[in-house]
């Protein structure tokens, strides 16, 4: 297990003091003791906490994370609802040295104090499930209208996606070849976030990633995300191919550069990304099959990053992609080891 | 349009039915008079219900709609807040003949506003989130419908702002991309009209789809571009005012068996598969180089009964791939229009 993170830390302490307001103030409502009703808070979500940060995103969970959202909702509340159990019966009355139900106390009943923490925490629990479908970040900026007027900002932009996918659908079926590339995507996941960056969004066979241009570029993260998410196809071929029959192959193009950001829509809304920096890259990704290589990168982003230790890159001219007069220059990069193996042959 | 307007009103009814049943649950739980709890959430679903519906989702309300999501937010707990305490404390006594004295205030009447209020910001907070991940989305997430992946049938539709690249050089990004946004604002009601369900955004690009047997009916999903193009032209002032030029817009469709799939961890998302959407993309690539705005494939002309005004071109064998694949297609234009 890792080192939890100086975020995990901090979800994990709010969520603590959070749960501890709420704790006082359902006392507060309900006439009973505050205090126990605090420490009953905290005491219910630091193991709720835990569960959810160390247990479900971590290895063990992946089993977990892999059922539909109702069975996940169904399994975690049970662990959910045993943490409520022994956060109101045994370790509060234990902390404050109290009994939990004194015989004069009349103001609630057990199952009342637990239905309201169970209806709070199964709220909270769904909201954490359906935040995956929108994303954090997009979440917070659409709540404070960061958007909301269109802005310019440098960001950098990844897009991976299958070689040959559409031999796959012929040579799978529709239906296997979009098994295979929900596993990859899943699989994928963990290692985008470790680098700090954020899915954009998935169009059929393809994934857009995104950072912040600073928090890509710095100790060049954007790119080891990259060659991180090769590495780990290499390692899972195996599997892929006991599972699938065949073994699939990614195409990555980085690119960074001023977007316009925009919240879009109506009844259906989006943050969308706007400007030549994608469009370059969506023509990077074309140009990485042509000249058959697994990570090509423009210039401008490379440049931008010094040069990273433990990649190898290789010079692959000058190529006509933004549109505009003049032509960007493009590199191949490979993991330290493999520079004269070009990929795909 | 009369079977919309039939729906809004079942709606309002239905929230009206739950709520009044909530209401009185909770006046039972709480000892108090089941009539009034039922009455009161009564009142308050329809009042709540007849805002939303008839106010926030129209016309009337885009002002409101245009806001960022904090200050509407603000907005609507102020005005639900209002709606809700005339509903438990004022129109709910009148209609019973009961006095309720506010001086009176015991722990009960402020349970009682707690429990109320509660419920309708966690309605509104799912409304919210509703939009951002599309109805339909988040029930099929949710039932964990596409978590394997299935087939189905679907029509989709691809429109992009024509010149879109031209005309960020000339008005500047952020501009443009203020035009875009207004755009897909406003036609985001005609495209619901017509039962198209926007998948996406992706640029300056949307992307709206039906399951087939919607489409087809009443040529729903060709009439729907009509409809934005008639938007457009009754709106050509304002763009022309706010942004200096009225945009044109081009069109891909077809329809035809798609793979659905759920994909991601942390991240997720309902995608669609194949070479139905492929092809869609392709056709509205093609736009530009046959010189149309609107191409529909021939597979899907076929099941469609367009109707008088429609003109349609056809074009065989478009090649819309490298690997030399074509499609037959037809262009589409209303008599005396542009498009």
């Amino acid at each position: 297990m890792k080192l939890p993170s100086s975020t995990t830390l901090i979800v994990f302490v709010a969520a603590g003091v959070a749960s501890a307001v709420l704790g006082y103030a359902y006392g507060a409502l309900i006439g009973a003791n505050t205090t126990f009703g605090a420490v009953a808070g905290a005491c219910i979500a630091a193991p709720i906490v835990a569960f959810e940060a160390f247990v479900v995103r971590g290895r063990v969970g992946e089993r977990l994370r892999r059922l539909p959202v109702w069975g996940m909702l169904l399994a975690s509340s049970v662990v959910w609802i045993l943490c409520i159990a022994a956060g109101i019966l045994i370790v509060t009355p234990f902390i404050l040295n109290v009994d939990p139900y004194p015989e004069w106390y009349t103001g609630s009943t057990f199952l009342q104090d637990a239905t309201f923490f169970l209806v709070v925490m199964l709220l909270v629990n769904f909201s954490v499930r359906i935040h995956s479908l929108v994303g954090t970040r997009v979440l917070l900026n659409f709540l404070f209208g960061r958007y909301h007027r269109p802005m310019s900002e440098q960001q950098i932009f990844m897009f991976v996606d299958f070689l040959g996918a559409r031999g796959l659908s012929n040579r799978l079926g529709d239906i296997r070849a979009q098994s295979l590339i929900s596993a990859v995507f899943f699989d994928i996941d963990t290692t985008i976030g470790e680098f700090g960056g954020e899915i954009h969004r998935y169009i059929g066979d393809e994934l857009v990633v995104t950072w912040p241009y600073l928090r890509g570029t710095r100790g060049a993260r954007c790119v080891k995300c990259a060659l991180e998410i090769l590495a780990l196809l290499d390692r899972n071929a195996d599997h892929y191919r006991s599972v699938f029959g065949e073994a699939p192959r990614l195409r990555i193009a980085l690119h960074g550069g001023p977007v316009v950001v925009s919240e879009i829509g109506d009844d259906r809304r989006e943050i969308v990304y706007f400007g030549d920096t994608i469009n370059t890259t969506a023509r990077l990704r074309g140009l990485a099959k042509t000249i058959q290589r697994e990570l090509v990168i423009s210039a401008a982003l490379l440049e931008a990053m010094g040069s990273p230790d433990d990649v190898c890159t290789e010079d692959m001219g000058a190529f006509e992609l933004s549109g505009k007069a003049q032509a960007t220059r493009v590199y191949a990069v490979h993991a330290d080891s493999q520079i004269s193996a070009p990929a795909g042959t | 349009m009369f079977p919309r307007s039939l729906k809004k009103l079942t709606v309002c009814l239905g929230v009206a039915a739950v709520t009044s049943a909530l209401g009185a649950g909770y006046s039972v739980a709480a000892g108090g008079l089941p009539l009034y709890g039922a009455v009161a959430g009564l009142l308050i679903g329809l009042l709540l219900g007849v805002f939303e519906l008839y106010f926030v989702q129209t016309p009337a309300g885009a002002w409101m709609r245009r806001l960022p999501l904090v200050l509407f937010i603000m907005v609507a707990v102020f005005i639900w807040s209002l709606l809700i305490g005339f509903s438990i404390y004022i129109a709910t006594p009148r209609l019973l003949g009961i006095d309720v004295h506010p001086i009176d205030f015991d722990r009960r009447d402020v349970n009682a506003l707690i429990f109320t209020l509660g419920l309708a910001f966690l309605s509104m907070f799912f409304l919210r989130i509703r939009s951002l991940i599309g109805g339909r989305v988040l029930f099929n997430f949710i039932i964990g419908r596409y978590h394997k992946p299935t087939h189905d049938e679907r029509v989709f539709m691809f429109l992009d702002i024509a010149d879109s690249t031209r005309l960020s050089e000339q008005f500047g990004d952020v501009k443009i991309q203020a035009l875009i946004g207004r755009f897909f604002f406003d036609i985001a009601g005609p495209i619901a009209e017509r039962g198209g369900e926007t998948y996406r955004y992706i640029g300056d690009e949307v992307v709206v789809s039906w399951p087939m047997e919607n489409a087809v009916k009443d040529a729903q999903c060709v009439r729907c571009v009509f409809d934005v193009q008639d938007l457009l032209a009754a709106r050509s002032g304002e763009y022309q005012r706010l942004f200096g030029v009225v945009p044109r817009f081009r069109v891909g469709m077809h329809g035809g068996p798609v793979t659905i799939g759920e994909v991601g961890d942390s991240r997720r998302a309902i995608v669609y598969f194949g070479e139905t959407v492929s092809r869609a993309v392709a056709l509205q690539g093609a736009c530009k180089r046959v010189g149309h705005d609107f191409l529909v494939s021939a597979d899907l002309m076929e099941k469609l009964t367009v109707g008088g005004g429609v003109t349609s071109h056809y074009l065989p064998a478009l090649e819309l791939f490298p690997d030399g694949t074509t499609i037959d297609a037809y262009a589409l234009s209303r008599a005396g229009s542009s498009l």
